[in-house]
C-alpha cells in the first residue's frame, strides 16, 4: 500500500512539473536571465525588468572593457543566459570572440546601436560609410553616455524584451516611460542651467571623443579632441602635443576622464591656462540600477559647473 | 691519352636567379591581382549597400543643432507608439507636451531648438508630427551650412492598405505593424499638401546603422515599385 502511495506522489510530481515546464515554454520566456556588456546597460535593463528577469553583467565589477580578458567563469555565464544586449559599436569588442567560442544559437541579442543617430570619429576608418567629402568614416561607440540616445535604447531594448515575454510588456513599457521621465529631468535641469551662462568666448575640448554624443544633445560645441585614445597613459611627448592642441584651438575648459592624473592636469593647467574637468565614462565600477542615473547626474553638474566657473572667469 | 678523352668542356653559367626571380614576380603579379579584385568586389557591394534614393538624406549631412532634432524624434516615437496603442487615438502636440515629451516640450531641448512650432496631421495610415522653426526667416541659410528648419516625424500603420509610400520593411521585421520615419526640408517650409513628401522635395533622413542594417535595400515607393529594383 505504502509503495502505491509512492509511486502515485511521484506520477503526480512528474505531472505537476512538466506543466510547469509547459507554461515557462518559449511562448512566454519570463525569468529571463539577461546578460549586458557594459554598465549602462545593467542600470537600463534592470530599471525596465525590475525583478521579473535576472539581469548578470558578462565582466566582473570594477573592471574596464577596454582591458577586459575573458575568464572561463565569464564563457559559463554567457553559456547560461537568454538575451544579450550589446553596443556592437566597438565598445564591447571582446564580446565578439566570447560569442564565436560558446556558439549558442538560440541567443537572443539585442543590438543597441540599431536605428539610433550616430556620429561619425574622424580619422578611424573601419567601416564602410562614407561622409560629404565621400571620406570613410567609422561611428562613434559612446552612444550610452548622453540621455535622448540612452531614451531611444532603452526603448528598443523594452521592445525587444516585450516581445520575448508577452504577459511582462505592459510592466516593461510602464517602467522604461518612467526611467525616461526621470532621466528626462536630470537633462531637463542641465538645460535650464546652461541657459543662464553666457558662453561667449568658451571653447570646449574633451580629452577623448566619448562625450560628442550628451555635449551634442546639451547644444554645446567641442572645439577639439585633443587626445583621441582614451585609457592610456599620456607619454612626455603626447602630452606636448595635447597642449600644443589646446593652444591652437584656443580652447580654456577641458573635460577629462576621471582617472586623469592630476599632474598631467597641473601641467596643462600651468601651460595652458585651461581649467580641466573630470566626466565619468561609465564604463567600469559597480552594477546597480542607479549606477547610470549618478553617474550622468555627476557628468551634467560638472559640465554646468565648468561652464559657469570659466564664463564667470572669463567674463570678471 | 686516357685523360685527355675524360676531359669534356663544361660551360658554367654564372650565378643568376631568373626562375625564382621570375616566379617571384609572378606570386607578386597574382597578389596584386587578388587585391584589386577584392577591392572592386568591395567597393561594389559597399556601392550597393550605401545607394540612397533621391529622397533620401543620410543623417552624416545633419547640421548645426539639427542631429540633436532628428534624435529627439527618433527618441519620441517609441512613446508615441505606447500612448497610441493604449488610447487608440494619436495623441496630439498638447498631450504629448504635457507627457514632457522632447522636441514638442522645449524644456528639454538646447536653446537653438526652442523656435520650432508643432503641428500633427493624420492620414490615412498615417500621423505626421510636423515642425517649423519660427525663429529662422530663411535669409541666413547657406548652400553649403544648410539650416534644417522644417521636421516631420511620421509613424504609419503597415497594417492599413491606405498608408502612404515610401516604406522601409525589412523581411526580418515584418512582424512590426508600425514604422517611423524623419523627414527634413532644409529651410522654413509649410506642411504639404495631402502629406505628400517626396513630390514636394521633402528628405527621407536615414541612420547610418538603418543603412549598414540593409534596411534601404527594401524600400517600397509605391504598391508596385520597389527601390530595390531601381537600385539594379
Amino acid at each position: 500500500m505504502k509503495s502505491l502511495l509512492k509511486m502515485c506522489c511521484l506520477v503526480l510530481l512528474v505531472v505537476f512539473s512538466s506543466s510547469n515546464g509547459l507554461a515557462a515554454g518559449p511562448q512566454n520566456k519570463c525569468g529571463l536571465k539577461i546578460g549586458v556588456t557594459l554598465h549602462p546597460y545593467y542600470s537600463w535593463v534592470k530599471n525596465i525588468v525590475g525583478d521579473k528577469a535576472e539581469v548578470i553583467p558578462i565582466i566582473p565589477p570594477n573592471t574596464d572593457p577596454h582591458s577586459y580578458q575573458p575568464t572561463a567563469k565569464d564563457m559559463a555565464v554567457l553559456n547560461n543566459i537568454d538575451v544579450l544586449v550589446i553596443n556592437n559599436l566597438g565598445h564591447d569588442e571582446f564580446i565578439k570572440p566570447m560569442l564565436k567560442a560558446v556558439n549558442k544559437k538560440d541567443l537572443v541579442i539585442i543590438d543597441t546601436s540599431k536605428g539610433l543617430p550616430l556620429i561619425p570619429v574622424e580619422r578611424h576608418v573601419f567601416a564602410f560609410e562614407k561622409d560629404a567629402a565621400n571620406n570613410k568614416v567609422a561611428y562613434n561607440s559612446h552612444t550610452y553616455i548622453s540621455i535622448t540616445g540612452a531614451i531611444q535604447q532603452i526603448h528598443t531594448i523594452t521592445r525587444k524584451l516585450s516581445e520575448l515575454c508577452p504577459g511582462e510588456a505592459q510592466f516593461f513599457r510602464k517602467n522604461s516611460r518612467a526611467y525616461a521621465r526621470r532621466l528626462r529631468k536630470m537633462l531637463s535641469h542641465a538645460l535650464q542651467e546652461l541657459e543662464n551662462v553666457d558662453t561667449t568666448g568658451l571653447k570646449i575640448a574633451t580629452v577623448h571623443d566619448g562625450y560628442a554624443y550628451l555635449f551634442q544633445e546639451l547644444g554645446i560645441e567641442v572645439a577639439a579632441v585633443v587626445q583621441p585614445r582614451h585609457g592610456i597613459e599620456p607619454t612626455p611627448r603626447q602630452l606636448e602635443d595635447t597642449i600644443r592642441r589646446i593652444k591652437r584651438a584656443g580652447v580654456n575648459i577641458l573635460f577629462a576622464e576621471l582617472d586623469y592624473r592630476k599632474r598631467y592636469v597641473d601641467i596643462i593647467y600651468k601651460e595652458t591656462g585651461c581649467r580641466i574637468y573630470s566626466l565619468s565614462h561609465i564604463s567600469n565600477g559597480p552594477y546597480s540600477a542607479d549606477f547610470f542615473e549618478k553617474c550622468m547626474k555627476k557628468n551634467l553638474d560638472t559640465i554646468v559647473m565648468a561652464l559657469r566657473q570659466t564664463s564667470r572667469s572669463q567674463h570678471a | 691519352m686516357e685523360t685527355e678523352k675524360s676531359l669534356r668542356l663544361v660551360y658554367v653559367n654564372p650565378l643568376s636567379a631568373k626562375k625564382e626571380a621570375f616566379f617571384l614576380l609572378a606570386a607578386i603579379g597574382v597578389v596584386i591581382a587578388l587585391m584589386g579584385l577584392r577591392f572592386y568586389a568591395v567597393n561594389k557591394a559597399e556601392g550597393r549597400r550605401s545607394a540612397l534614393q533621391p529622397f533620401q538624406q543620410k543623417d552624416l549631412f545633419l547640421k548645426n543643432q539639427a542631429p540633436a532634432m532628428y534624435r529627439a524624434l527618433c527618441s519620441v516615437a517609441s512613446d508615441i507608439l505606447d500612448i497610441y496603442q493604449q488610447e487608440g487615438i494619436w495623441p496630439d502636440v498638447t498631450e504629448l507636451q504635457q507627457e514632457e515629451l522632447p522636441p514638442f516640450s522645449k524644456e528639454f531641448l538646447p536653446s537653438g531648438l526652442k523656435g520650432y512650432v508643432w503641428s500633427r496631421y493624420i492620414g490615412p495610415g498615417r500621423v505626421d508630427y510636423f515642425g517649423i522653426n519660427k525663429q529662422t526667416d530663411g535669409t541666413a541659410k547657406k548652400v553649403s551650412d544648410p539650416l534644417q528648419d522644417s521636421f516631420i516625424l511620421r509613424i504609419i500603420d503597415l497594417q492599413n492598405p491606405g498608408h502612404p509610400y515610401p516604406v522601409s520593411v525589412n523581411k526580418k521585421d515584418q512582424k512590426e505593424r508600425f514604422t517611423t520615419q524623419v523627414w527634413i526640408y532644409p529651410g522654413p517650409r509649410n506642411y504639404p499638401p495631402a502629406g505628400n513628401l517626396v513630390a514636394t522635395g521633402w528628405k527621407w533622413i536615414l541612420s547610418a546603422s538603418d543603412i549598414a542594417d540593409g534596411k534601404n535595400r527594401n524600400v517600397v515607393e509605391s504598391p508596385g515599385k520597389t527601390a530595390e529594383t531601381a537600385l539594379k
